[in-house]
């Protein structure tokens, strides 16, 4: 029954997620030095103890370690803070960094950091932590394989306690971008050895206890940057069983389900005692073929393969129509670089195409998946079928969940994928980049590298949104990665909680949330 | 007489340690056999040829797996099943508080389902095929019939979201003392109880209607004597015998739908702990799990085989003809 929510599946997913935020950022040379707005206030509340269920991705091996291999994702967004976070709009809002601005051709970026933070152990928030963090991300042998993506930043220094400035390898419009991920948490300089113990952070809530296969309880932090949290404390209750789950929300034993299937929200549709909160998101699967291998080396069969495709159908049967049609980018809805193109299904030119690659009597080919995250294999069945209608045979090979992303996925020609929502920027380079470090279809090329390189030194806003909405145009012509659609966001949650807002659970501000007295 | 006895279980016992061992055996091979191992797991997504050696080496993986089986048997011959992987420390600080918990899962559910299965299997059988039996037998059936997952669901939907009675899920730490467990004992218990209560009930009624069929009883009701002590006397002890085995068969198979019906329940036992232990590749931890599980299942059937032997004159003295 864990089917179709996405979220649960994403355990895998969740590791490598840089993660993942609303929108890449409208403007990012300067920001208004106020905080994001509350979306919701509701003026019963009266602090009490939040119980959030946390579905065990890790079976119990999780670490509050931001860059841990094994991510603590709900916890690590709660003790931490970021130099930016994007908000539910897509908006660049300053965090730890109060205002940031670059040098003219975007090489030299100098971010002033926010006055009279501290970390929960009551040490003065400074540059020397906010280097510390940040040097931690570039360091090769980090868990989280992130390493690559913040290569271009080639030098970090800190004339001041509250001045930071990073010198890039080459410009980078966009580089707020990659401090607003989780991973990107700001930790006490010379903590890397303890963190994964202490939790000290930033944030509204600090570490009580820490046990994620029980209860992890966070009690408020009083001297908190933001003020006191309305909450007084925030459960993370690990129940790793999705039925199990929603048991829990329904007798009222926890108070917020982040994610929820879609027989789970009908149960739960004519209940007045709970909200479900849906809305679009950037959790996506794909079927992606290796661009440097026969057949797929063949950029008409890639097309063809592509163009046989009918997303509504996938859309409806994967998803049961609980998302949005994707034109093949990783780039979800809501974020203001997406491409909005079309992508209609077309079968005559699809069987053309085959032709003229030298298949005109069609084509046998292997689809590798797992059952790792639900979606994946509803997708390749419904796939085999569509493909059938253009004289493709597909034959689905189904493998182990525990050794299919170190043994299948990036080495088999043809596989299904799963992922989270990135930034526009991150995700274009971590998917499609030469060096991105999910770059599963071996995607290399020169014209694509150029509009990405492009995008990033061009400063006016309007102008690098035309280079990444070309870069996306371009994939669907060139690539080997086929997205049908976006997956919609579930919360499911009792009536007495307010103020959660519209953006991934990992980027929940919970300092926000209320809970009504009983 | 004393002697075949004694004999007798400790050929029993021997048989027990072999079998012990070869599950031992078993187990690693096939851990190895599977694709993929703790540091692949443990990395996942994020594993890079690189990163998953140097976690190999950490981990002690790169070794043979002739030197690992042999490192880690003589470490359980001490007592001590080693680190786990995924969760940095030893396997025994998670082991033994989950046993204990499953345990008290399992004791519960036999000492209520045993009585009343056998209680009600004979009057099942007693009163066959008229409306007590056909009764007890629909719904010994039921709970034969339904997946252990239906019934702790339906149980969770009555007691708990129905009637908010009992909690749904468990939520206290595996550690807590057995006084606060208690009250997250009492669906799961019940659950493994049906499973159980159908099989023995049946089973005891069938016997019984067997015991009652036999000519040593007609015998005994011919002589005239009173239908209780033809019962207590003459029916049942034979009539125990099969079912004492078969229970013990069915108790030592609960042991193996702890996973689902901890699963359903967030139930901190060694159900749960094996789930997570598979998902995490944890080596060590999968292997003290199936092996104290593989010990409960051996000292369950040992125990059955003794008792049916004091139960059964002719077993017992079957070597000495």
């Amino acid at each position: 029954m864990r089917s179709h929510s996405v979220i649960p599946s994403v355990r895998m997913v969740a590791c490598l997620v840089l993660t993942t935020l609303l929108v890449a950022c409208g403007s990012a040379t300067t920001a208004p030095a106020t905080t994001a707005p509350a979306t919701t206030a509701t003026p019963a509340a009266t602090g009490g103890t939040l119980r959030v269920a946390y579905g065990l991705w890790w079976g119990g091996a999780e670490s509050i370690d931001p860059l841990s291999a094994v991510p603590f994702l709900d916890a690590v967004n709660i003790l931490y803070d970021r130099l930016v976070r994007l908000d539910a709009t897509g908006k660049l809002v300053p965090e730890l960094a109060t205002a940031w601005s670059a040098n003219a051709d975007a090489t030299v970026w100098t971010f002033t950091l926010r006055e009279g933070v501290t970390f929960h152990n009551s040490a003065p928030f400074t540059s020397a932590d906010v280097a510390y963090s940040i040097k931690r991300l570039l360091d090769p042998a980090q868990e989280a394989g992130l390493a690559g993506i913040y290569q271009i930043i080639k030098q970090i220094e800190t004339p001041d306690p509250r001045t930071v400035v990073f010198t890039l390898a080459q410009p980078h419009a966009e580089l707020p971008v990659l401090f607003t991920i989780y991973r990107a948490a700001i930790i006490p300089a010379e903590s890397s050895a303890s963190i994964a113990q202490t939790g000290i952070g930033t944030g509204a809530f600090q570490l009580a206890q820490l046990n994620p296969t029980g209860t992890t309880r966070m009690t408020a932090y009083a001297k908190s940057w933001r003020g006191a949290p309305k909450l007084d404390a925030i459960e993370l209750i690990g129940i790793a069983d999705a039925d199990a789950r929603f048991q829990a929300l329904q007798a009222g034993q926890i108070d917020v389900l982040l994610e929820t299937s879609p027989q789970q929200l009908t149960a739960l549709k004519d209940n007045p005692a709970f909200v479900v909160q849906t809305f679009p998101g950037g959790i996506w699967y794909s079927l992606t073929m290796r661009t440097d291998t026969p057949p797929f080396n063949d950029v008409r069969v890639r097309r063809a393969l592509r163009l046989l495709v009918d997303r509504q159908q996938i859309l409806t049967l994967v998803q049961q129509g609980m998302g949005s049609i994707a034109c093949d980018t990783t780039v979800w809805s809501g974020d203001p670089y997406r491409w909005q193109g079309s992508c209609p299904q077309d079968l005559a030119q699809a069987r053309k195409l085959l032709a003229e690659a030298g298949y005109p009597n069609g084509l046998d080919l292997t689809l590798f998946t797992s059952d790792s995250l639900s979606g994946m294999t509803p997708l390749a069945e419904v796939y085999q079928q569509q493909a059938a209608l253009a004289g493709v045979r597909v034959t689905i090979k189904q493998v182990p969940a525990d050794s299919y992303w170190t043994e299948t996925y990036g080495v088999e020609p043809f596989v299904i994928d799963g992922e989270y929502q990135y930034p526009a920027d991150l995700s274009l380079h971590l998917f499609y980049g030469k060096g991105g470090g999910y770059n599963v279809s071996k995607f290399d090329d020169p014209a694509f590298e150029q509009l990405l390189a492009e995008a990033r030194a061009t400063l006016d806003p309007q102008q690098r949104s035309q280079r990444y909405q070309q870069a996306q145009q371009y994939l669907l012509e060139q690539d080997g990665t086929i997205i049908p659609f976006h997956a919609n966001e579930e919360f499911s949650f009792s009536r007495r909680v307010a103020g959660l807002q519209t953006v991934p659970y990992i980027d929940m501000r919970w300092d926000l949330v209320t809970l009504a007295a009983k | 007489m004393v002697e075949l006895m004694l004999t007798l279980v400790l050929q029993r016992l021997l048989w027990s340690l072999l079998v012990f061992a070869l599950v031992a055996v078993v187990i690693f091979v096939l851990l190895e056999l599977l694709p993929g191992d703790a540091a692949t797991a443990y990395l996942g997504r994020t594993a890079t040829p690189a990163r998953t050696a140097q976690l190999r080496e950490r981990l002690g993986l790169d070794r043979p797996a002739v030197v690992r089986f042999a490192a880690w048997t003589s470490g359980v011959l001490r007592g001590d099943f080693g680190t786990s992987l995924a969760r940095r420390a030893p396997v025994a600080t998670f082991l033994w508080v989950r046993l204990r918990n499953s345990l008290l899962l399992g004791l519960l559910a036999t000492l209520i389902s045993v009585p009343l299965a056998l209680l009600l299997g004979v009057l099942a059988g007693l009163t066959r095929d008229r409306w007590p039996d056909l009764l007890l037998s629909l719904l010994a059936l039921f709970s034969i019939s339904l997946p252990e997952f239906v019934i702790g669901t339906l149980l969770i939907f009555s007691f708990s979201l129905h009637f908010t009675l009992l909690p749904a899920v468990t939520l206290v730490d595996a550690a807590a003392p057995l006084a606060e467990l208690l009250p997250y004992t009492v669906l799961p218990t019940a659950t493994l109880t049906l499973m159980l209560s159908g099989y023995l009930l049946s089973l005891m009624r069938t016997s019984i209607i067997d015991a009652l069929r036999s000519e040593h009883v007609q015998m005994a009701r011919l002589k005239g004597l009173p239908p209780l002590r033809v019962l207590l006397w003459h029916a049942l002890p034979g009539a125990l015998a099969p079912v004492v085995t078969a229970s013990a068969m069915i108790i030592a198979w609960i042991i193996g739908n702890l996973v689902v019906v901890e699963a359903v329940f967030n139930y901190p036992g060694i159900g749960t702990l094996a789930l997570n232990a598979i998902q995490d590749r944890d080596l060590p931890m999968v292997q003290a799990i199936v092996l104290v599980l593989a010990g409960c299942h051996l000292l369950i059937n040992l125990l059955a085989d003794l008792l049916t032997l004091a139960l059964n004159p002719q077993l017992r003295t079957l070597r000495m003809r």
